[in-house]
């Protein structure tokens, strides 16, 4: 048969097309370049390390061979770059209309009056002090001879500008809430501001000191989101959309610790197990924010280093008290007592979540134990039959009035690491006692929809709702219980739930300056909370970061999404 | 030629027309907004009525079909307006993402091409033997196997393991190599299936026992007689593949972190960036209907009886 040729043809074009993809492939040989001049610099290049071997070749002109030496010293070292990977891409770099993996980067590049640090307290940063004139005035005094990476002074005028530009209320920026007591601010001389509050806050430094409350230029305003000019220690350098963020070292920034590096890139990738193989591979030197569900891909890996860092971000079920059957408190209570929050998050979890039984982080010394964990499925079945709920037609669901027990649950899938196996789990538990529960899985603008719909709205359950809370206080994820913050008025108070008392108490205790009082109102909230179920607290969430052993000094910041500073910390190639 | 290009083209403009009107209408119909969608991304709350006066600001309030009329207004006048997450032109967008996804799709479709067209060739040639079933075995594997399956196999070999190629990124022409590569296989395989085929249906051909028996060499008959009438449907099935790689492979391209047209409206579609998710479908349905035109076109070059 002729056939053979064509296959000896056909194969050996199949040889010759693999051949050519092994070649393009084959890595990069060693090479050697000899360059004479009057010593002999053999530099080896192999992957990212680079060995230089110089070798001074003995001649009779020895004052030259010096004078190549002195040549050859003031030679710049190769710049070094901290390569930081994340997991999704970022549009706007605006730190007023932007958070979350935004954030990540431009906390770099701006700064604000104060920053909170780790144990949660406003420190001087831009400002480099400020007294209460009295309880609803402010004055900062600022720093002097600061100025924007163009090379504009960042002075009072300045600041006000910034600070109206926050405050809008018409400015898309999501936290608006957090500083809302703000209501102006003014020049008092060329570093002196005064800021006016609506009513007394004991927590608005450490609002004013988020990350997001930061000084902008004013010119620039139409710019930032692409072209961020700030007053912070790395000056934006270049973006590539999708692909990577590069940030410059600012030798002018006023602060210390000084970058010890020169480039801080930020590469983004889509894929979690991408991102693990590429710092495996050594194309990052930090993986931030690595989803607990991967960790165990590198925990073996002798060249990287796991970092847990507790934060203070809790994750919590919102119920609906508006919408059937969950606005009865009995069928709520039921929901909570067929749950068993410690069990499925320390099963599902494992070390990377802290099972919570109030709205804030265990580390908090007002937390307490509300009751809200308590697992008691036969008390829940009895409060169920007492509300009226029994199967009648023994497929395993209760009925009343001829109405299934039917429970909808909105759940943004991709905002945390266990948001679909939890409300699964629970699903289960909550069929156990005679629930016939939809969970709908989406994403966060369809939630939010939902939420602004008009009583009663389209579901029962939302969650798992997250609160990072970077103020610090243990107020912070009990505000949505606030009068004005509930939905429909708001999107973002899904629970529905108001009740005087509850917002009395909020508002006094944001009043307050007395720690005893302001503990003994925590812990009365969140008892009438336990009696009124609005909620379910679930759990408190770790931060996993995985390094290169090449970085040193790394700093980690109980904060949900960035790191404190990346200055200090180094990398040795 | 010239009139037939003509109804083509004008029949391509009714279809954008009609395609990016149901996209703006489908667009629509998803819940949320663009401005609800900066809202999610907050930890806290905001008031509706806050919500409501930025919906002003973006025309989002206006009557539906003043904000249809608004847009293919606009449209007509080549303004597709700007991205409302990072505020640049839609045309910026789309200039910016298109070349990466180009070369990828140029690249996978010449590997499945290369590899592809051979392996049916020999599978068909030599039917029912061991090669055969090798051939049809493995491209029966490369069909059936999940796209982010052969591209973490292709990632953990040669990026990981051997280091050959870049893990991810768009850094220089290595980092196009494995993506195109787990493109390339999936199609490949495909193709050698088609080709097999196609092939094996022409070889059975009075023409080709004609082309025997004048005693032609059999690798003459092969690549002149039976490769050149089976050419037609394999360029048509080539085609739409190209087509449909042009529109963005959205997993091959998060998975390498390309930085293609896939992933950009994947984000867009999550964000309801309504402006760039209705010029990304401008810009895949033009495509797809110019790559189809152009493989009319070449069906006049393969066979004279359509050329007449």
């Amino acid at each position: 048969m002729l056939s053979k040729k064509v296959a000896v043809v056909l194969s050996s074009t199949l040889v010759i097309l693999l051949v050519l993809a092994a070649q393009c492939g084959a890595p990069a040989t060693p090479q050697t370049i000899v360059e004479k001049v009057i010593e002999t610099v053999v530099v080896e290049k192999e992957g990212e390390k680079v060995i230089e071997t110089v070798v001074v070749e003995k001649t009779v002109e020895v004052t030259k061979v010096v004078e190549k030496v002195v040549e050859v010293t003031p030679e710049p070292a190769e710049p070094t770059t901290l390569r930081v990977g994340l997991v999704g891409s970022i549009k706007n770099l605006d730190p007023h209309e932007s958070v979350g993996l935004s954030e990540t980067i431009w906390t770099y590049i701006f700064e604000g009056l104060g920053e909170v640090d780790e144990n949660g307290v406003a420190q001087p940063s831009l400002a480099e002090s400020w007294e209460y004139l009295d309880p609803t005035h402010i004055q900062f005094n600022l720093r002097k001879g600061v100025t924007f990476h163009d090379g504009t002074p960042w002075n009072a005028q300045e600041a006000v500008k910034s600070i109206n530009r926050m405050i809008n209320p018409d400015s898309p920026g999501p936290d608006v809430n957090y500083y809302q007591a703000v209501t102006s601010a003014e020049v008092v001389d060329d570093s002196t501001i005064l800021v006016t509050l609506s009513h007394p806050d004991p927590i608005v430094l450490q609002a004013m000191s988020v990350s997001f409350f930061v000084m902008t230029p004013a010119d620039r305003a139409e710019t930032l989101a692409t072209d961020p000019v700030g007053t912070g220690p790395w000056k934006f350098a270049e973006w590539v959309p999708d692909q990577y963020v590069r940030l410059a070292r600012n030798d002018d920034w006023w602060g210390s610790p000084k970058p010890a590096v020169d480039f801080l890139e930020f590469r983004f990738f889509e894929e979690e197990t991408t991102r693990l193989l590429a710092l495996q591979a050594g194309e990052i030197d930090v993986a931030f924010n690595v989803s607990p569900t991967a960790v165990d891909m590198v925990v073996d890996d002798p060249n990287l280093t796991l970092i847990k860092q507790p934060t203070p971000r809790i994750l919590i079920i919102d119920l609906n008290v508006k919408n059937p059957p969950t606005d009865d408190p009995r069928v709520r209570h039921a929901i909570s007592l067929a749950i068993d929050t410690e069990t499925m998050v320390n099963e599902i979890a494992g070390e990377s979540a802290v099972p919570i039984t109030v709205f804030y982080a265990p580390f908090y010394p007002e937390y307490f134990d509300a009751g809200f964990i308590e697992y008691d499925p036969q008390q829940a079945e009895a409060l169920l039959e007492e509300a009226g709920w029994v199967d009648t037609n023994g497929d395993g669901i209760r009925e009343k009035d001829g109405q299934p027990l039917k429970l909808t649950w909105m759940v943004a899938e991709a905002r945390d690491p266990y948001n679909r196996d939890m409300p699964v789990a629970a699903q289960e538990m909550l069929a156990a006692v005679g629930f016939d529960v939809e969970i709908v899985f989406t994403e966060m603008a369809t939630i939010r929809s939902a939420s602004l719909e008009p009583d009663p709205g389209p579901y029962n359950l939302f969650g798992m709702r997250g609160f990072s809370n970077q103020t610090f206080d243990p107020i912070h994820a009990l505000l949505q219980f606030q009068e004005e913050n509930a939905s429909p008025k708001t999107a973002g108070g899904e629970t529905r739930y108001t009740t005087p008392e509850v917002d009395g108490w909020i508002k006094d205790y944001l009043a307050s300056t007395d720690a005893a009082e302001k503990s003994e109102l925590l812990k009365k909230i969140q008892l009438k909370l336990y009696e009124d179920m609005p909620a379910i607290p679930l759990y408190n969430a770790a931060r996993y970061s995985v390094i290169s052993n090449n970085v040193v000094d790394f700093v980690d910041h109980p904060n949900e999404w960035y790191t404190y500073r990346f200055n200090p910390i180094g990398v040795s190639r | 030629m010239g009139r037939y290009l003509l109804h083509k083209v004008v029949g391509i403009l009714i279809s954008l027309v009609v395609i990016v009107s149901l996209v703006w209408v489908a667009l629509r119909l998803a819940p949320g907004d663009p401005v609800i969608v900066i809202v999610g991304e907050g930890t806290g709350t905001m008031s509706a009525e806050t919500i409501d006066r930025i919906r002003d600001q973006y025309g989002l309030n206006d009557p539906l079909l003043v904000q249809y009329l608004r847009f293919m207004g606009n449209l007509f006048r080549g303004d597709l307006g700007s991205s409302f997450g990072n505020k640049q032109l839609v045309t910026v967008n789309l200039a910016r993402t298109w070349p990466y996804t180009f070369r990828l799709a140029v690249l996978a479709t010449l590997i499945s091409v290369a590899f592809g067209v051979p392996a049916g060739l020999i599978a068909a040639t030599r039917r029912n033997s061991a090669l055969d079933n090798i051939v049809t075995g493995v491209s029966l594997g490369g069909i059936s196997m999940p796209f982010f399956v052969t591209a973490l196999f292709l990632m953990y070999v040669f990026a990981f393991k051997l280091r050959w190629f870049p893990v991810s990124g768009a850094q220089g022409w290595r980092s196009v190599v494995l993506p195109a590569l787990s493109l390339g296989i999936v199609s490949a395989a495909a193709i050698s299936r088609f080709t097999r085929a196609l092939l094996i249906e022409v070889l059975g051909m009075d023409y080709i026992r004609t082309a025997r028996a004048k005693g032609l060499p059999e690798l003459r008959v092969l690549v002149r007689h039976a490769l050149r009438n089976a050419m037609i449907p394999l360029v048509t099935v080539v085609g739409v593949q190209f087509g449909l790689l042009m529109s963005g492979s959205v997993i091959t391209e998060s998975v390498f972190s390309w930085p293609g047209l896939g992933r950009m409206m994947v984000t867009a579609i999550l964000q309801r960036d309504y402006q760039l998710v209705q010029g990304a479908t401008i810009l895949f349905a033009a495509t797809i209907s110019i790559v189809n035109m152009i493989v009319d076109i070449l069906y006049g070059f393969l066979d004279p009886r359509i050329r007449a």
